[in-house]
C-alpha cells in the first residue's frame, strides 16, 4: 500500500516518551517527572501515554532495559574482541561517555531511582548494570597486565571503581558547568588519566 | 524549653531522618513518618524545623561544618603535599562511609529537589571539596614533586568520582562497606597518576 502512515507506530511512541523523560531528568530535575508534564511534553493525554505504558515504573524500566541491550552488551562486544587491550580501552571509555553523554539524563535517573524508591527490582538490575560495566573494564585492564603492557603491581579492583566514577561524574559536570563543559576534552583527560596508572614506570 | 534541649531534639529528627533513609528509603521520608520515628507529633516537629526543606538545609550545613571544614584544614597545612592527599583522600573516605544516610540523602536531593537555595548550597559543597583536592595537587606540583602535564582540575574531576562510587556500592550492597585499606589503594592510584 502506498499510503503514508500518520499515526506514529507504538514503538516510535515508546522512543519518544523515553527521550521526554530523560530530557525531563536532565534539565528540570527528577522532581518533575510527573506522568501529566510528561504527557504534555510529548505532546499526548495521559490516557494516551498510559496505552503504551502501564505505569510510570514501567517506563523507567524499559529505559533500563534499553541500557542493557544498547550500552551493557555493547561494552561486552568490546572487552571480548580480539583487538588489543590498548585499542579496547580506547573504545570502551569512548562508547560509555559518548552514550551517557547523548543519553543525558539517563545516569542521574538509573542512580536514583534505585535509592529513592529502595525498590528491590530496581537494584538488582542497577546492581547488574554497575557490576557489568566495572567487570569488563577489569577485563581488558587484566589482559593487558598478562599480555606484559601494563604495570602488574596496581590495584586493579580499586582501578576499577575509581573508574567507575567517571560516568556519574561527566553527569555532575554537565549539569554544574553546562556552558563550559567540552566533551571531548573530558573524554580524552579521563584516557590520559587512566593510562597513566596502567602505565610501566 | 532551653536552648540546648532544642539542639538535641533537632539532633535526634536528624538521626530519625538518616534511619528512614538508610532502611526503608527516601521515598518513605513524609513528615508523618519522620515525627513519628522521632517520637515526637507532627506539630512539634514543624516547632523545631518549618519545613522538610529547612531539615535538609540544616544537614547541608552540618556536611560544611563537619566535612569541609576537616578537608579545607587538610589542603591548607604545612605539611607535604603528600602526605595531606593521603590524609585528604582517607578522611573524605571515611566520612562518607560512615555517614551513610547523609551521602544518599545529598545525592537525591540534588535531583529530587527544586529548591534553589538548597541547590545552591549543595553544588558549593561539591565545588569546595573539588578545590581543596586541586589546591594539594597544585602546590605539589609548584614544589615540582608531581608531574606537570597532568591536568590538575581533571584529576579532581577524576577524583571526585570517588564519593559517587562509593554511594552506589554501599547503596547496592545494603551497607555491606569496601574494607578500609581502600583508601590507601586509591591513594597510591592518584600518587601513580601524579608520579613524575
Amino acid at each position: 500500500m502506498a499510503t503514508k502512515r500518520v499515526r506514529k507506530t507504538g514503538d516510535e511512541r515508546r522512543e519518544e516518551i523515553k527521550e521526554s523523560i530523560l530530557d525531563i531528568v536532565f534539565t528540570e530535575g527528577m522532581h518533575k517527572l510527573s506522568t501529566r508534564y510528561l504527557a504534555q511534553k510529548v505532546g499526548v493525554s495521559e490516557g494516551a501515554l498510559f496505552r503504551h505504558y502501564p505505569s510510570k515504573k514501567a517506563m523507567i524500566e524499559d529505559i533500563i532495559g534499553d541500557v542493557n541491550t544498547q550500552m551493557v552488551g555493547h561494552l561486552k562486544n568490546i572487552a571480548e574482541t580480539d583487538k588489543s587491550p590498548l585499542l579496547r580501552l580506547d573504545e570502551y571509555i569512548t562508547f560509555t561517555l559518548n552514550f551517557l553523554y547523548h543519553k543525558k539524563g539517563i545516569t542521574l535517573l538509573l542512580f536514583t531511582e534505585a535509592s529513592y524508591q529502595n525498590d528491590e527490582g530496581l537494584k538488582h538490575t542497577m546492581d547488574s548494570i554497575y557490576k557489568s560495566q566495572k567487570q569488563y573494564f577489569t577485563k581488558i585492564v587484566l589482559d593487558g597486565i598478562t599480555e606484559g603492557i601494563w604495570d602488574d603491581t596496581i590495584d586493579v579492583e580499586n582501578l576499577s571503581r575509581l573508574y567507575m566514577g567517571i560516568p556519574v561524574t561527566l553527569n555532575i559536570e554537565m549539569i554544574l558547568n553546562s556552558e563550559s563543559f567540552d566533551h571531548d576534552t573530558f573524554c580524552n583527560e579521563m584516557k590520559t588519566i587512566i593510562l597513566k596508572v596502567l602505565s610501566k614506570n | 524549653m532551653s536552648s540546648k534541649v532544642a539542639e538535641t531534639r533537632k539532633k535526634e529528627i536528624k538521626e530519625a531522618l538518616f534511619d528512614i533513609i538508610v532502611t526503608d528509603g527516601i521515598r518513605h521520608l513524609t513528615t508523618k513518618n519522620l515525627a513519628r520515628r522521632a517520637g515526637l507529633s507532627e506539630g512539634t516537629l514543624y516547632r523545631h524545623f518549618g519545613s522538610k526543606n529547612e531539615i535538609f538545609q540544616s544537614i547541608a550545613y552540618d556536611v560544611e561544618e563537619e566535612l569541609l571544614k576537616d578537608l579545607q584544614k587538610i589542603a591548607l597545612s604545612k605539611q607535604s603535599p603528600e602526605k595531606r592527599l593521603k590524609l585528604f583522600i582517607c578522611h573524605h573516605y571515611s566520612y562518607l562511609t560512615s555517614h551513610r544516610g547523609i551521602n544518599i540523602l545529598l545525592f537525591s536531593l540534588a535531583s529530587y529537589n527544586d529548591d534553589k537555595k538548597l541547590l545552591n548550597t549543595l553544588s558549593h559543597i561539591f565545588h569546595l571539596q573539588k578545590k581543596y583536592f586541586c589546591k594539594i595537587v597544585t602546590d605539589g606540583m609548584v614544589k615540582g614533586i608531581w608531574d606537570t602535564s597532568v591536568s590538575p582540575e581533571k584529576l579532581s574531576e577524576f577524583y571526585m568520582g570517588i564519593p559517587t562510587t562509593l554511594n552506589i556500592e554501599i547503596n547496592l550492597e545494603k551497607g555491606k562497606l569496601p574494607n578500609d585499606s581502600v583508601c590507601l589503594q586509591i591513594f597510591l592510584l592518584v600518587i601513580k597518576i601524579l608520579d613524575k
